[in-house]
């Protein structure tokens, strides 16, 4: 993931070297350099440096000469971009970083842009599928187009359930957690063979749907094939890896006669009860070895 | 599977009616039908994924195609890209 400079300017007044913009920052970690322990200066990573009030103090407070060599070596490390926070900014350094093509921003608000870094560089990815929050576990429907991922998420929206996210699901880490939103074109709407799109938010009321939601589960629809094996007891606990984390994950067979939104819905209640340790097939399977053993 | 660039030429982009031709043209296939723009991958059978590319005129996208009839699917999704979706400049 890389977020281009260009995308601070919403975050942070530009100064100088506008040719930069589409320069690309590839990590959220912000540096905040030492100009005057040279020791230091060695170890800058090229990435957002930060000139701290106290750094553009220093400059100022020294000789011109002096001001210049550590303003070239600052440019030539080649940050992504520089951002100063506080005071009047040194004219040079303006004047080098245009030179450079490196953009320079004025900031009051460092811990919002920094935030903005975090999340514009956390690991991402995309998928075909509908997210449904069920009681409030984010249950993540995939499957083939047109196996009915999307009416099964209008018939649990009917049942109260609210829609985060239909055919194109954002997924995003979050620490261990994977956050899954839609694409803001395409928040609040739904498409239904047949019907086309609908604004489940308009039809339903704002309750009907959520901004994001923690995936807690995977249910991938399937067409019933004669002869593949599906989960009969459910003792065995499959996972999904979506971005590294595992997530509990099961395989629904769809065929006329069921119906999917109660299925997962049923599923969303038992991944609920399991995290609080009821699992009814293990359940099960310790009573039937206590009547065995008699 | 089949991989190949593709070029938007039309100039509305990929707007809704260019969406569905495209999904019209790709379920008249079983293979697995996707469109890439900027990591961002979605399934080539669905018109809202399809429109989630926000692809304007100039982009391009990769096209995947996967299956029995991969080659045929390929073909057939260029062409409406290269007949610029019917539209009149």
């Amino acid at each position: 993931m890389t977020v281009k400079v260009k995308e601070l300017m919403e975050q942070a007044e530009l100064l100088a070297g506008r040719a930069g913009l589409e320069r690309e920052i590839t990590s959220p970690q912000v540096c905040e350099p030492d100009l005057s322990s040279s020791a230091q200066q060695k170890n800058m990573v090229a990435g957002v440096v930060h000139l701290k009030p106290a750094q553009g103090a220093y400059l100022r407070s020294l000789a011109r000469p002096e001001r210049s060599r550590l303003i070239r070596a600052l440019v030539k490390k080649n940050p992504a971009c520089i951002v100063v926070t506080g005071g009047a900014v040194s004219q040079e350094l303006l004047t080098s970083a245009e030179k450079a093509g490196i953009p320079v921003f004025k900031t009051k608000h460092l811990v919002r842009l920094s935030r903005f870094l975090v999340e514009g560089l956390r690991p991402k990815v995309s998928l075909h599928g509908v997210l449904v929050e069920i009681f409030g576990l984010g249950t993540l429907i995939l499957g083939e187009s047109a196996i009915g991922k999307s009416e099964a998420a209008l018939d649990l929206v009917l049942r109260g359930h609210k829609l985060a996210a239909d055919d194109v699901v954002v997924l995003e880490k979050n620490a261990d957690a994977i956050i899954g939103s839609t694409p803001d074109l395409a928040a609040d709407l739904l498409e239904v063979r047949g019907l086309g799109i609908i604004n489940v938010r308009a039809l339903y009321g704002t309750s009907a749907t959520v901004g994001s939601s923690a995936v807690g589960l995977v249910v991938e629809l399937e067409e019933w094939k004669k002869g593949r094996h599906y989960s009969l007891l459910g003792l065995r606990e499959r996972r999904y890896r979506i971005l590294g984390v595992n997530i509990p994950y099961l395989k629904l067979p769809v065929k006329p006669g069921r119906t999917m939104a109660t299925l997962i819905e049923v599923a969303a209640r038992n991944q609920l009860l399991k995290k609080k340790g009821i699992n009814a097939a293990r359940e099960l399977d310790r009573r039937l070895k206590r009547r065995l053993a008699g | 599977m089949i991989k190949k660039e593709v070029l938007i030429e039309n100039q509305l982009g990929l707007h809704a009616r260019a969406a569905a031709q495209i999904v019209k043209a790709a379920c008249a296939f079983s293979s697995k039908i996707t469109l890439v723009k900027d990591g961002l991958e979605v399934d080539g059978k669905s018109v809202m994924g399809i429109m989630m590319l926000a692809a304007a005129k100039g982009c391009t996208l990769m096209l995947h195609a996967d299956g029995s009839d991969e080659t045929d699917a390929v073909a057939r999704l260029e062409c409406l890209f290269k007949d610029k979706f019917g539209e009149k400049e």
